[in-house]
């Protein structure tokens, strides 16, 4: 299982949302929170999946954020 | 101009451009950094797309690839691709913080240095050589390991294990290694000197002008710490020259802190550098990181009295190099490498994107790694925003593809940088996402508020200023300026 660790001064938690739910489909996602993180565990069929899952979602969530305009307060 | 004018088509419709006006004129620069400095009179012919296509200007302009008509795609993008070179490699320089103790106390210091009996704050062998194994992960070919602290000499067995270690286990890998240090010169004997010598560890330290300002900025308890630097520095230099190296090449580097009490003694500070032996100066703005965070009101001052500084001393350096003093300024050169000399010096704070996570790596005493030597700062001063693994747990995959270096990157991306997308100095610049944080609260920063772009901007309006000037003599000092001469001695043996 890979983890994605998303900073909270970086990352819009609404952004990461939405990645997870882009790629739900393409493996097992699970979300948690820790104080300076947004969490995303990924696990897949296979390592070569979850690699390329895991690289996307990140790909995606950091777009989603910029499109955004940053961080919300 | 009419609108049927741009549905012509001209031989001298332009292709993409950005300019800015310096001085009396107007400096236009393409997409892969060639740049042409035009009167306001040629800049209007341009923009209008009326060059008469049997002129002097329009054989200028399709030289440098601004006319669209001839436009030689194949030359830019080879341009383009050796300026960006550095991208398909990987973290070249590993930034590694022997330990946060230090002898001397900095009213700026951007470390956070512990005091010296904070001995927790060492680094040990064992995570010496954790780290070691992380930086020989690295896709890059050529590997520099920065001591840094902290006083790395405070924790001088460490420095020695890991550079043993990194020697022995380089065997196997065959990476193309350098060592430098940053050191303030004041725990320095002949015993250690004598060993970095023989390893070939490139030494660099601080100088901050005259040695009151010096001393009342870097204190040294029951002594000079001037004094200090300035004897290690000529003694390092004798030394280089006793093992038959080009003195004109191996020279002891030294740094500049700039502070509200600098702005003044441009004078004093050029002077210094020279009697002391340096042949580079670099003129740094104190950065916010550290206790110039707490210090600011004593240190700090305006970026455009900075840039008064800044040209003051730059002048005085040209006069000495037409009366044959050699000494160059780092930031001019870096630009003008860029500039004049079309190559990317890949210096990492300069750099688009910048270096963080993907041209340099910090490694903290603790095992931390952080995207930079700016962002583990930023940790010791309580944001760990920037901290991206551990050298014990972190594979090199997971280093690289980490969520900030991502954002970092892209945070970094001049050309999806809102005012550096249309800025004349978009081919030569860079941003820092951290600085950005720490002063802007966010990575993307606000350029027009910026004081690291003021600098950088600043500074390139004098550069193009006297390039626009084109006194033969000047230009010559600056094409030596660009020269990059390998310091071929700090490279240690390959063993493949």
């Amino acid at each position: 299982m890979t983890t994605l660790r998303f900073h909270r001064e970086l990352y819009d938690g609404r952004a990461v949302d939405e990645a997870t739910k882009a790629f739900a489909d393409h493996a097992t996602l699970e979300l948690a929170e820790e104080p300076q993180h947004w969490v995303v565990k990924v696990g897949a069929t296979t390592p070569s999946l979850e690699r390329a899952v895991a690289g996307e979602l990140g790909n995606y969530a950091l777009g989603v954020t910029i499109r955004n305009g940053g961080l919300r307060s | 101009m009419m609108l049927t004018q741009i549905r012509k088509p001209s031989h001298s419709f332009q292709a993409f451009f950005r300019y800015r006006a310096v001085a009396d004129k107007v400096v236009i620069t393409n997409q892969e950094g060639r740049f042409l400095v035009l009167t306001k009179d040629e800049f209007q012919q341009f923009s209008e797309a009326t060059v008469d296509p049997a002129s002097e200007l329009h054989a200028k302009l399709r030289d440098q690839n601004f006319l669209r008509a001839e436009l030689n795609t194949a030359q830019a993008s080879n341009d383009v691709r050796a300026r960006k070179s550095f991208a398909n490699y990987g973290p070249n320089l590993h930034i590694v913080v022997v330990t946060l103790r230090c002898n001397e106390t900095c009213v700026y210091c951007h470390a956070s240095r512990a005091n010296m009996d904070q001995t927790e704050t060492d680094m040990t062998p064992a995570l010496a050589e954790h780290t070691v194994d992380q930086i020989l992960r690295s896709t890059n070919p050529n590997i520099t390991i920065e001591f840094q602290g902290g006083e790395p000499l405070v924790n001088f067995p460490v420095v020695k294990h890991l550079i043993q270690y990194a020697l022995e286990k380089n065997k196997s890998v065959g990476k193309i290694i350098e060592f430098t240090m940053v050191s303030n010169f004041a725990l320095m004997d002949e015993e250690k000197l004598a060993y970095l010598l023989a390893n070939k560890v490139q030494l660099c330290t601080s100088i901050d002008g005259p040695e009151h300002l010096h001393d009342k900025q870097r204190k040294l308890p029951g002594s000079s710490s001037h004094q200090k630097s300035t004897f290690w520095i000529k003694r390092i230099n004798e030394a280089y020259g006793e093992m038959g190296l080009d003195s004109s090449l191996y020279r002891v580097e030294a740094l500049l802190t700039t502070t509200s009490e600098t702005l003044d003694r441009w004078k004093e500070v050029v002077d210094t550098y020279v009697s002391i032996g340096c042949r580079a100066l670099f003129l740094r703005p104190v950065d916010p990181f550290g206790f110039a965070d707490k210090t600011g009101h004593r240190v700090e001052y305006k970026r455009s009295d900075y840039l008064t500084f800044y040209r003051q001393a730059v002048d005085y350096m040209i006069e000495l190099n037409l009366q044959g003093v050699q000494i160059i300024e780092r930031f001019a050169a870096i630009f003008l490498t860029k500039i004049l000399g079309r190559q990317d010096p890949n210096f990492l704070d300069i750099r688009n994107p910048c270096g963080a996570g993907i041209g340099q790596i910090a490694y903290n005493y603790d095992g931390k790694v952080f995207t930079c030597d700016e962002g583990r700062m930023l940790h010791e001063m309580g944001d760990s925003t920037f901290l991206i693994g551990d050298v014990e747990k972190s594979s090199y995959r997971e280093l690289m593809g980490h969520e900030t270096v991502r954002a970092l990157a892209i945070a970094s991306n001049l050309d999806a940088q809102p005012d550096c997308v249309n800025c004349a100095y978009n081919p030569y610049c860079g941003v820092c996402p951290v600085h950005n944080h720490k002063t802007q609260g966010s990575i993307f920063g606000r350029m027009r508020e910026s004081s690291l772009c003021a600098v950088h901007k600043g500074i390139q309006d004098y550069l193009f200023e006297k390039i626009a000037s084109g006194d033969p003599k000047v230009l010559e000092v600056f094409e030596k300026w660009t020269t990059v001469r390998e310091r071929t001695h700090f490279i240690q043996a390959c063993a493949t």
